[in-house]
């Protein structure tokens, strides 16, 4: 009410004002300040209105301090500041994690219904380097060391590495061995394609878990460490997921060229291809290569392969794993977890539209269960294999190893390829 | 030069025309001659310092009727704008003069003929000054107003809805008008089309998407029921919420959380942009009149808004649908978190006495008009309650408020 007649005063003030110094001007040469004296009150008084009314304006403004808000931050509230982009746990602490086991590195807590889980200290603080020296309980430094390792953030603002490599070690199932290899061949990777790694043991995201049980909910962690790593690295573009049965068999091919250059991801694209296999839903064939958000390889069967995928460090990205891992969506009882994101797909048209299907042999190349013979061999040289692993392939995925139980044996041959003596 | 005469005939005549209502041909004539007063000047060739002296004495000698003129204008446009209140003029004193309302299809209709007169004879607005620095004829702030929420198919529309929907539209209209913001009006009838799966009441979703490709430029869009009366119109939505944005807004449940939602969950960023002004209730999140901005964020909320999965579960738990929905994404999902403000009720959403009605005297809730609320929602008033005499009331207090001392001297 108050502010209206005022705006309408200025519209007549205004007018006033334009005519005032005029009219002054020519009082003060030809009529001396006789006359200028019962005018110019009211032009100053204009004046003064009109310059108030914009100070006002203004000052609103300026006036506005934000409030304030807690920063930004992960699953625990205490961070600590990575020297080096490539983060990964020290590996030689192994054997004690496993024979630690889950219950010796977390607390749990019985709810009210009776149910046992384990629990994750937000406030946790890390242990300082002066503790760590004092302490000479190994046991307990390596439970500290397990537990500290999500607070570790590279907040570098220059020059920060573009992509990030992400991987969960399994301290449980695997051989050392193993391990070692997979962070090695990933370390190779990055530092000869400056990029940065993340690695995390993938029983740190026990607690996070719907069923808090990693055989049953193993695949459910990838967008927990993804998200995770996306706070680890605000700096970066892209991140790319790679499953501990991968491999990164080409180091000296990077991602913007084989995947990322609008170019060539034109050609890996499915395009008017149902998403799942037998969907009605189908990728656009419209598809806008330069706003794609994420990329996740689908095999030649139609399901889509979650050992290997890209997504953008932005809005969409975080849109798609924060709902990926949200206890509204974790709680339905998905056949698995490509099949959670299949769905996802299907029922959202704008995230399926920055979403960008390639062929599962750029991304995510299967190991042939029959290699064709020798003679054979000799023909599909010259013709590359268009489904499975061939040499010079990005990365190799030994997906269904665990179930023949030659996880560390394959590994190990495939390692020896691409080891950097 | 310029002959007395003349100028008194003309003062007075305008003198005659100050206790009628002023014809905008008054201000034409005036400018007329002006106009022919240049074209004399300019005839007589007169140098420029001549000029600008014959000027000031011309001014000078009618610094009286310059006044007298600018204040004409300033009273047409002070005038004006309390005549476009958009309050239900003359319905309802009569309608509340008589004691049952037997007809108000009928008093509408008059009503509606009023309103159109109005919209010829009152063309020249104040959004007329708006549309000048504006530029543009595209709307920034879009009202999108929800009509036959949830109805249509199974009843049919007593009187006194028809009559509850041209007083809210009305309101809509003028406040749109008058300050330059769009107005769309959405037909919630299809909400049928659902009635046998689970996505009846989510069309609401559909219904923002369709708007937002509709009025691409558009930077703010602002839902409102139908049960809805802007109070206080003369008040603009940038003075009244966006200017002060930042220090009106709550981002963090701190202050009221009615649900006992988690106050802090990890990966929210409180330093992205606001981009959904909701407001709360004493049951939870309200989305009987909220704000959202034209952003990809937005669009990405409304496309995973309603999810099935979520919804399987949760639809015997989820009594109000999207509402439900929204206040389980804002719990769990930092992205959403990261850019929903929350405005206190009573500056966007103020409640009459029968709602949240256990909580009465509670000031965070009821509308209170000598603390000038903004917008009065009669939330859920067709569960029990009289959305008639709700609408009744609060519309005469909107005409008490939109009438000024010199409506009593001109009209």
């Amino acid at each position: 009410m108050a502010l209206r007649p005022k705006s309408k005063l200025k519209s007549g003030s205004k007018k006033k004002w334009s005519i005032s110094p005029r009219v002054n001007n020519i009082f003060t040469k030809e009529f001396g300040l006789t006359v200028g004296k019962s005018v110019k009150p009211l032009g100053i008084l204009a004046g003064i209105t009109i310059f108030l009314y914009l100070c006002s304006s203004i000052f609103s403004y300026r006036n506005a301090s934000r409030k304030q808000y807690l920063p930004e931050h992960g699953y625990y509230m205490n961070e600590m500041p990575a020297k080096s982009s490539l983060i990964f746990p020290p590996i030689e602490h192994m054997p004690v994690l496993r024979e630690l086991g889950i219950g010796g590195l977390y607390n749990t807590r019985t709810d009210l219904e009776g149910n046992k889980g384990y629990v994750l200290k937000p406030e946790d603080k890390p242990l300082t380097d002066e503790e760590k020296k004092k302490t000479t309980d190994q046991v307990l430094l390596v439970k500290k060391s397990f537990l500290d390792h999500g607070k570790w953030v590279y907040k570098k603002e220059t020059p920060s590495p573009e992509i990030v490599i992400v991987t969960l070690i399994d301290f449980e199932l695997s051989e050392l061995e193993t391990v070692f290899n997979v962070v090695q061949n990933r370390v190779d990777y990055a530092q000869k394609q400056k990029y940065a790694v993340y690695i995390r043991w993938i029983q740190e995201f026990v607690p996070m878990l719907q069923r808090q049980n990693l055989r049953t909910d193993y695949e459910y962690a990838k967008p927990l460490i993804m998200r995770a790593a996306m706070h680890a690295f605000p700096k970066a573009k892209y991140l790319f997921f790679l499953d501990h049965e991968s491999l990164i068999m080409n180091l000296d091919i990077s991602l913007q060229q084989n995947l990322l250059d609008p170019k060539t991801l034109e050609i890996a694209l499915l395009k008017n291809t149902p998403v799942v296999a037998e969907s009605n839903i189908r990728t656009y064939n419209h598809f806008q290569v330069k706003n794609t958000k994420m990329i996740i390889p689908q095999s030649p069967q139609g399901f889509l392969d979650m050992s290997a995928f890209v997504v953008s460090n932005d809005l969409y990205g975080k849109a798609f794993l924060e709902f990926l891992m949200d206890k509204l969506y974790t709680t339905y009882d998905w056949e698995s977890f490509s099949a959670g994101v299949g769905h996802l797909l299907q029922w959202h048209p704008h995230i399926l539209g920055k979403t960008a299907l390639v062929h599962q042999k750029l991304l995510a190349a299967p190991v042939n269960p029959n290699p064709p013979s020798e003679e054979e061999g000799n023909n599909s040289d010259k013709e590359l294999d268009p489904y499975y692993y061939t040499e010079g392939d990005l990365v190799v995925s030994l997906k269904g190893c665990r179930l023949k139980g030659t996880c560390t044996q394959d590994l190990r041959t495939f390692y020896e390829k691409v080891r950097i003596h | 030069m310029f002959d007395r005469k003349r100028y008194n005939f003309y003062s007075f005549k305008i003198h005659s025309d100050f206790y009628s209502v002023l014809e905008d041909k008054l201000i034409l004539a005036g400018l007329c001659e002006s106009k022919r007063l240049v074209n004399f000047f300019m005839e007589k060739k007169l140098s420029r310092g001549k000029m600008k002296r014959s000027v000031g004495r011309l001014l000078i000698k009618f610094k009286r009727p310059i006044c007298a003129v600018m204040m004409l204008i300033f009273l047409i446009f002070w005038i004006r704008d309390g005549r476009n209140q958009g309050s239900p003029h003359g319905i309802l004193n009569q309608s509340a003069k008589e004691s049952s309302v037997r007809f108000p299809r009928s008093l509408l209709d008059s009503y509606m003929g009023h309103e159109h007169n109005g919209k010829d004879r009152w063309t020249w607005t104040p959004s007329w000054i708006r549309s000048l620095y504006k530029g543009s004829q595209d709307p920034e702030i879009v009202i999108i107003l929800a009509a036959n929420e949830g109805g249509g198919v199974l009843k049919w529309k007593n009187e006194q809805e028809w009559a509850i929907e041209r007083i809210s539209i009305d309101n809509k209209k003028a406040y749109a008008k008058r300050h330059g913001y769009g107005l769309t009006i959405k037909d919630l009838t299809v909400a049928k089309r659902y009635s046998h799966e689970f996505r009846e009441g989510w069309q609401k979703l559909d219904i923002l998407r369709q708007t937002m490709r509709e009025f691409s430029t558009a930077k703010w869009f602002w839902w409102l029921d139908m049960d809805t009366l802007i109070m206080e119109p003369q008040k603009s939505l940038e003075e009244h919420i966006f200017n002060g944005l930042y220090n009106i807004t709550d981002r963090t449940l701190e202050n009221f959380n009615p649900l006992n939602i988690e106050l802090d969950i990890p990966y929210v960023n409180y330093e992205e942009e606001l981009n959904l002004l909701i407001t709360q209730d004493c049951g939870g999140f309200n989305l009987g009149s909220f704000f959202i901005k034209n952003t990809e964020w937005s669009k990405l909320l409304l496309d995973l808004w309603w999810e099935p999965a979520h919804y399987e579960h949760n639809h015997m738990i989820w009594e109000h649908k999207e509402q439900d929905a929204l206040e389980a994404l804002y719990s769990s999902e930092g992205w959403i978190r990261s850019r929903v403000g929350f405005l206190p009720l009573r500056t966007i959403n103020s409640f009459p006495e029968g709602a949240c009605s256990e909580y009465g005297g509670d000031k965070r809730f009821f509308y209170d008009d000598t603390e000038d609320d903004f917008v009065v929602n009669m939330a859920g008033c067709n569960f029990g309650r009289d959305c008639w005499s709700e609408m009744q009331r609060f519309s005469l207090i909107l005409e008490q408020k939109s009438k000024k001392w010199y409506n009593k001297i001109f009209f």
